[in-house]
Formats: structure tokens, sequence, C-alpha cells
């Protein structure tokens, strides 16, 4: 399933996780020693990204039990397409908030989101109007964790069947440290 | 929202306001339960893993209720996914459950208290009632002899642990000061005029003269006289739709629409109407309206009530333990005669979910609960043993083929094994979080 949305520098768009987020500030749960770390480890991970580069393959896991998020630092091009596929598998899987964002020029400004996705599986299509980095951030729903496989790539569409082929588990990026 | 417009404006429980040319209607109190649900839908997290999990524990809770006799205290864990705790207790028709809890940790969370019992179509709710005593905790008061399943269930998002004292007790005070079940000398059903009836309430044997006291609150119906029950009282308990029967007193001392309280002195005991020829006794019965007698012994025979109080074995809930003998027993209750789920081997892994005077609630890796005594576990904190891992060990979630990869441990790195599940070891490495091992990688 294909998730298109071209990058915007007046207008960011609006989020699976911005939604999510919302509804645990309204049903009262972002008072709430969970709700409030899930907020937080959100905002800590679009903070601090991991660096990477595109393609970028990443299999890791997420606890179900504390909440988790984390993110990636890519460099792309103007004119470049770039498709992210992400998705959560195991026994309690479940919603995968899956986004992309620019950092905003003005550095003590919050990055702006281009493109967002709320699924187990999803694939973000988002395009580069500049030469600019990129941070792609993933989070499960609280309550869900499990592992995850993340994949990036410029201009190429992404083999989704072929990411679901590749299942050894031997590309995990732990959490140790993290 | 029809439908509920208008049981509401039949209620008069109804406000409207006409805005913008919508009316906007506010519909008759909902439960605690579903106004939390509502409030969870109304933010937009009707289908997150939140709200899907809390229904299901719910569910997952009355498929799971374990068979318990009162009075029975256990203490389990409030967990971040809403986890449910539910019971099984025979009640019969005139005593009730008595709820109490307490919660340590985060005292925040409201806990949910439902009852049902099995009905035609599935589980019918019972309804609660506030323990008119002291106004804590809830009780349950069914209308039939039966089993009833007691659920709690924490908000979402708290931790801590709660303790869950149960506790059948007669619903009435017991109604001559000073005596007790030993003086009851005629049962309900018993023959009376050569078989011609039977007998509509219990004698309850005691000195002439003996204060006979109102069993609970209400109103004091009528006060006469008559052949078979000489001077008589009746109370009218308008809460239960019930009323109170105090025949063969000796004196009556209240006057008809006089307020009662519980112990409050309504006449004294003798041997008035049709017992002249008997010892001093009062006739106590209890007739339902629209139904007619009943037992009244339920409501006022007492019961036990001790409860222990919570032991140190309470600091397992919520930890990882393991079997500590070669052929521990787990049962679908907390008692010798609970049906046997499994057998476990010295040093299976298994999680206390809950802990009581003389058994752990468990769960296994697998999804299995049950029940073991307390002395067949110990804590997993401290290792079985060490192992080697072989090249590549992959640590994982849950002990299964299928499950997330959380670490890779280096060959020839040595961890240690804290229990055991099937062909998986539950291991710790210094650094990493704890999981599976697969056998055949150590």
């Amino acid at each position: 399933m294909c998730f298109g949305l071209a990058a915007c520098d007046a207008r960011p768009v609006s989020t699976h996780h911005e939604a999510y987020a919302d509804g645990l500030r309204e049903a009262g749960f972002a008072e709430l020693p969970a709700g409030a770390a899930w907020l937080e480890a959100g905002t800590a991970a679009l903070d601090d990204p991991e660096p990477g580069a595109l393609p970028l393959h990443v299999e890791g896991w997420f606890p179900d039990d504390s909440p988790a998020a984390r993110a990636w630092r890519v460099a792309v091009t103007e004119g470049q397409t770039v498709f992210v596929s992400a998705r959560l598998e195991g026994r309690s899987a479940g919603r995968l908030f899956v986004e992309v964002f620019r950092p905003a020029r003005d550095t003590t400004a919050p990055a702006f989101a281009l493109g967002s996705a709320g699924e187990m599986a999803r694939v973000l299509e988002v395009e580069a109007t500049r030469t600019t980095e990129l941070i792609i951030r993933l989070q499960p729903e609280l309550l869900r964790g499990g592992r995850f496989v993340l994949d990036a790539a410029a201009d190429t569409p992404l083999d989704l069947a072929g990411i679901a082929r590749r299942r050894d588990g031997r590309h995990v990026s732990g959490v140790r440290g993290r | 929202m029809r439908h509920r417009a208008a049981l509401a404006l039949l209620l008069g429980l109804v406000a409207c306001e006409v805005e913008d040319a919508a009316l906007s209607v506010i519909a008759p109190p909902e439960n605690p339960r579903e106004a939390y649900l509502h409030r969870i839908e109304g933010a937009g997290l009707g289908e997150s893993a939140l709200a899907r999990d809390w229904a299901e524990h719910a569910r997952l809770a009355l498929t799971r209720a374990a068979r318990v006799s009162s009075p029975f205290r256990e203490t389990g864990s409030i967990d971040p996914d809403g986890t449910a705790h539910a019971w099984r207790l025979s009640v019969r028709h005139g005593q009730r459950v008595r709820v109490d809890i307490a919660v340590q940790g985060d005292t925040s969370s409201r806990i949910f208290v439902d009852a049902f019992r099995a009905g035609e179509s599935g589980l019918d709710d019972v309804p609660l009632r506030r323990v008119p005593a002291d106004g804590a905790g809830v009780a349950i008061e069914p209308e039939e002899d039966g089993e009833v399943i007691v659920r709690v269930q924490p908000e979402l998002l708290h931790s801590g642990r709660l303790t869950v004292s149960l506790v059948v007790e007669p619903t009435l005070e017991f109604p001559v000061s000073g005596r007790g079940t030993p003086d009851v000398g005629s049962v309900f059903g018993d023959p009376r005029d050569g078989g011609a009836r039977a007998h509509h309430g219990i004698d309850i044997f005691a000195p002439r003269g003996t204060p006979v006291i109102a069993a609970t609150s209400g109103v004091v119906s009528r006060v006469n006289e008559t052949p078979r029950g000489g001077r008589v009282v009746w109370l009218s308990d308008g809460e239960r739709r019930q009323s109170l029967y105090y025949a063969h007193l000796d004196s009556q001392l209240v006057a008809r629409g006089q307020q009662v309280r519980p112990g409050d002195t309504l006449g004294l005991v003798g041997n008035t109407g049709n017992a002249r020829t008997t010892p001093p006794h009062l006739h106590f019965g209890i007739y339902r309206r629209g139904r007619g007698p009943v037992d009244p012994l339920p409501f006022v025979r007492p019961t036990p009530t001790r409860l222990a109080e919570p032991g140190p074995d309470t600091l397992l809930v919520g930890r990882w333990t393991r079997a500590n003998a070669a052929d521990v027993v787990v049962r679908d209750a907390p008692a010798a005669a609970g049906e046997v789920v499994a057998r476990l081997p010295r040093g299976t892994a298994m999680r206390v979910v809950a802990v009581s005077e003389t058994s752990l609630h468990i769960h296994l890796p697998d999804g299995t609960h049950g029940y073991i005594p307390t002395r067949a576990a110990e804590d997993a904190a401290n290792p079985l043993r060490g192992t080697v891992v072989a090249g590549g060990g992959r640590v994982m979630a849950v002990p299964a083929r299928d499950a997330a990869v959380i670490d890779v441990l280096d060959a020839g790195e040595r961890i240690d094994v804290h229990a055991v599940f099937g062909d998986y070891l539950f291991v710790r490495t210094a650094d990493g979080p704890p999981g599976w091992l697969s056998v055949s990688d150590s």
C-alpha cells in the first residue's frame, strides 16, 4: 500500500502520531507516567536521531512493556523520491507510526512532518524538494512492541515481498544502551 | 440515539437544550465502566491497543475466573494494560459478597468492580450496592442461590498492586440480641400442623424478655396481634423489596411507621400466639414482594470472615519465579480440589500474577494460567546456573520460534540461566534485556 505525500515547506502535515498523541492527551493518559513516557520517547528520538544513509535497512526490537521510539537521519538530494517501508512483527505487534520529517531551517524550531503512516506495515513516498536531511521516526503505539523492519531508499520503489522474505533476525539493531 | 432520548425522557432524567437547531440530550448516567470506555473512544482511541487490551483482559478474566471459597484475599498486579482479575464464589440468596479493595503504589487508578452470574444467554450482570455500614467497598447481593463471578479491573496505564478481599456474609443482622445460629431450633420448611403446612421461617430460642432487634434499617409497617403469631411486628426492608416478620413477642416496643436502624429493639422474646405451649422463642420470617416466604437462615447466619494479612510473598507479584520441585502441579483454582491444568518440571519459569494466603496465581510463557502452592516456587532473580553461548545465539522476547529477536549474543559469551521453559532458557546478560535463548544455541 502506498501513501504518497510531496514535501511542502509551508505546511507540515498532521501525522497519525500526532493524532494518537492528541488522543492520549484528550483521554487523560498523557498525565500518567506511561503516557508521558511515550510522548517523551517520541520527542527524544526526533531530537537526537541516529546517523544513517540511504539505502537504509534496520531491523530491531521495541519492547511492549516500556515506551520506546527510534529515529534516523539520512541525506537526500533535491528531486529524489524517498521510499520508506516499515513494519512491526511479533505476537504483540500493533500500530507502528512511521513518519518522515525534515529539520527546520531554524534549529530551535520543531522538525516538519512530510509524511506519516499509522498501520502495521506501510510504504511512504516522499519527494525531496531540496537537498537536505530527512529524519525517519518509528514508534509503536502504547502497549505494543515487537520486531521492526525499516527500509528506506531513494528513487527505487521497495519490494515489500522481498523484505518480508528477509526475516532471519540476523540484522538486529538491539536496544542496548538506548 | 432516538431510543436513548426516548428512554431518558421516560425516566425524567433528560436535560435538553436547543443549540443551532440541534437538540442536545444528556442521557441518564452511564455506569463508570461504560463512561471510561466512552472517554477512550471519544478521544479517538477506540481502535487502539489500549482499548482493545482493556476489553480483552476484561473478557479473559471472566473465562479464567477461579473458584474460591470465602473468605478469600488475593494481592495482584496493576499493569499498564489493565489486566483484570476475577473469581467465582458460591452465594446463597440472602448472602452478599463483600468486596474490599486496597491499592498499593499508584493509588490514583480507579478500580472497576463488576459482578456476573451464569444466565441462559451467557453472563448476566448482577447489580452492586455500596456496603451501607461504612461506605467503603461494594457488596453483591444476588437474588438467587448460585455462583457469582466478581471481576476487578484497574484503569489503563497504571502500575502497582491491589489487594482484593472477598467475604460472603449475611445481608441482615441476627434478629435476637446476644444469640446465634445454635439457638435456631426449627428451620424453614419443617412440617407444621401435622404436615398440612410448612414452617415459613426459623425459630430462635432465647429467654423470655431477650431483646428482638431490627435486622436491617427500614420502616415498621405493622404492629398487631394475631391468633397464630401472637404479638407481631412487621418491618419493611424497602431497599431489598422484602418484609421481615417477628412473631410470638412478649411485648412490642415500636409503633407503626417508625423508622428503625439495624440493632434497634423492636420488642422482647416471648411465646404468644400459637407458641403458648413452647418455650419462649422468636419466629422470624422473610417475605419477598411478589415471591412469598423465603428461607431466612442465609440472611442471618454468620459466616467465617477471618482473613490473613498479606504476607511477604506479595512481593513476588509481577516477578518471574521458577518451580522449585520436580513435579509442580498447576490447578485452575487455589485449592487442592481444582482441576490440574499443567505439571511443571523443576526450574520452569512462571510469572506471578497474584498471591493469596497459600497460593500463587501464575502465568506460564505459553499463556497457561493457574494456581500453585506458594512453597512450590522461588524467585528467579538468582541464576540457576551459567552457560556458554554457541555461535550467534539469539535472545527472543518470548520462548517461541517466531518471536521477536531482542538481542544477539557473541559465541562463547557466558550468560546466566534463571529458569527454563520447554526448549528455551530464560537468560540475562550483563547489559542486555532478559529474554529466551533456545537450548540449541547454548
